[in-house]
């Protein structure tokens, strides 16, 4: 059975009803991980959100969105968010501004495994604390004992991730997860993404706007423009022979790795000029 | 000859040892990186060899004459020939000044102005929005009404107006989306080239600067682990630790 279904979806905001996403359909089976890729302000957060039910008052959405066959438009908002957190979850981008500054971290874990299971507060702490050695943190102990802001931003990302898979969900959805990140630090929480939705079977669907990132986690890409899907294949077939210009363009400029020191580097508007 | 030089330079934040005795020079024309994790001190050096913070020991010269030391008044010299572009576009411009304004700050200080003969603001103000690529109606506009690539250049072109020697870039590209990276990138080496430029760029990215740098300087833990030709070091890395930075950047996999 497919695990998300998105059809036709739409959102517009505010008063004005601009534009943010237009007749988006994709899908996603159990343990498939799916790449989201595009520029800012293409629409990539709005769908992730959009997909979460996490959108502000303000937006108007249309199409049909289907978690297990089941829609979830129709939901209200109770039977809602028990599905967040347990069915599918979410890494942001800024672990600092996910995490509660005033709480210590091992109990915002705590938290999500509480809300969603009849586990009684003791013998949480064990499910915490496991889960955290599974996302690569030494001295749990003292990790579930700081607060956010006594971890560094690799650490702080991976108890996001911790967070939000200690529910077994079947979909985790992560927004930039490694964006605020540098990279041997990223190429950690990657690594541990990978190996923690691999062993849960979880599926994914993975934003960022950065393609390497993409083809270390993904199989399969799709790729936003304006608020519409231009592109969608496997990574391998996308990345290596793009068909819209626009994503021409966006695996040109990804390519740092084969550009000649010190020549000019392609950029996107060399392929694509559109509404750039 | 030597630009900017850095002799035996130590910083400590309370108990912790930022900066321990950094030896450094910089050649005018070269295009430095300096690369190296979060906390490896780099930020730090640049802001003791750019005079906005003191070592507790060590010495900083900018073209044969002292920074280190020197009270603000006397930094006149300074301020206006070595000049920084920040990581975050969105908080190292101010929100309620018109971009014009912004740009021409650096041209109303008093001691700036002493260095630069009176520049006249406004044809200046015209001449770095061009080499930056910005239209010129972007002078009477907020920060806020433009992209973050835009931003920074926005950023760059402030940089440029009392006409530097040397331009630090702090992660200048690092919070932009990777397709505007590359705009960036190439806006800055045009620049470097076309002003004769010296550059330092700061980065955790090993590919951006073997990309923009001639020579680099590899930071851990407030020293220098490795330092030689931009290509010889991501050829033959000699530290386990460049060799690691190397291999986390992340290349497409397909």
């Amino acid at each position: 059975m497919t695990l998300l279904e998105v059809e036709g979806l739409s959102v517009r905001f505010g008063r004005r009803r601009r534009r943010a996403i237009e007749d988006v359909s994709f899908a996603i089976e159990p343990s498939q991980r799916l790449g989201l890729i595009g520029e800012s302000g293409s629409g990539k957060t709005v769908t992730a959100l959009a997909l979460m039910g996490l959108l502000p008052q303000n937006a108007a959405v249309g199409g049909e969105i289907r978690v297990n066959a089941v829609s979830v438009r129709d939901l209200d908002e109770h039977s809602y968010s028990r599905l967040r957190g347990d069915a599918m979850s979410m890494v942001f981008q800024e672990p600092m501004t996910a995490l509660d500054p005033t709480m210590r971290v091992g109990r915002q874990v705590a938290e999500a495994l509480l809300l969603h299971s009849r586990h009684q507060a003791g013998s949480s702490r064990k499910s915490v604390m496991a889960m955290l050695e599974r996302v690569g943190l030494d001295e749990v102990g003292r990790i579930a004992d700081s607060y956010p802001h006594q971890l560094s931003g690799g650490q702080r990302q991976r108890v996001c991730i911790a967070m939000a898979l200690i529910n077994s969900p079947d979909l985790v959805i992560c927004d930039e997860p490694t964006t605020a990140l540098d990279v041997t630090v990223q190429a950690k929480v990657l690594q541990v993404l990978n190996e923690v939705l691999g062993a849960e079977g979880a599926a994914c669907l993975f934003i960022s706007h950065d393609l390497a990132v993409v083809s270390q986690v993904c199989d399969q890409v799709i790729v936003m423009l304006d608020g519409r899907i231009v592109e969608a294949g496997t990574v391998a077939g996308v990345f290596s022979h793009p068909e819209h210009p626009y994503t021409k363009g966006l695996v040109a400029t990804a390519r740092l790795d084969q550009m000649p020191p010190g020549e000019r580097l392609p950029t996107v508007p060399d392929f694509y000029r559109g509404q750039l | 000859m030597s630009i900017l030089r850095a002799e035996a330079v130590s910083r400590c934040f309370g108990a912790f040892p930022a900066l321990r005795g950094i030896d450094l020079e910089v050649g005018l024309g070269q295009r430095l990186g300096i690369v190296g994790e979060s906390g490896a001190g780099k930020t730090t050096l640049i802001k003791l060899l750019a005079g906005l913070d003191q070592p507790d020991s060590g010495q900083v010269w900018f073209d044969q004459k002292i920074v280190s030391g020197r009270p603000e008044r006397d930094l006149g010299f300074l301020r206006s020939s070595l000049q920084i572009v920040f990581q975050d576009p969105r908080s190292s411009l101010n929100p309620r000044m018109r971009v014009g304004s912004i740009i021409t700050e650096p041209l109303r200080s008093k001691r700036v102005r002493r260095e630069l003969n009176d520049i006249d603001q406004r044809q200046r103000l015209g001449e770095v929005l061009k080499m930056v690529d910005l239209p010129a109606d972007s002078a009477d506009r907020y920060p806020h009404e433009f992209s973050g690539g835009q931003r920074q250049r926005i950023a760059i072109a402030r940089a440029l107006a009392p006409k530097p020697q040397v331009l630090i870039a702090d992660e200048p590209v690092s919070s932009l989306d990777v397709s505007v990276r590359a705009q960036v990138i190439n806006l800055l080496a045009d620049l470097v080239e076309r002003e004769g430029l010296t550059l330092l760029f700061v980065s955790h990215d090993l590919m951006v600067v073997r990309h923009l740098c001639d020579s680099v300087i590899v930071m851990r833990a407030g020293e220098i682990v490795e330092r030689g030709q931009s290509a010889e070091v991501f050829e033959h890395p000699q530290t386990d630790y460049t060799k690691a930075l190397w291999a986390a950047v992340p290349r497409i996999r397909v």
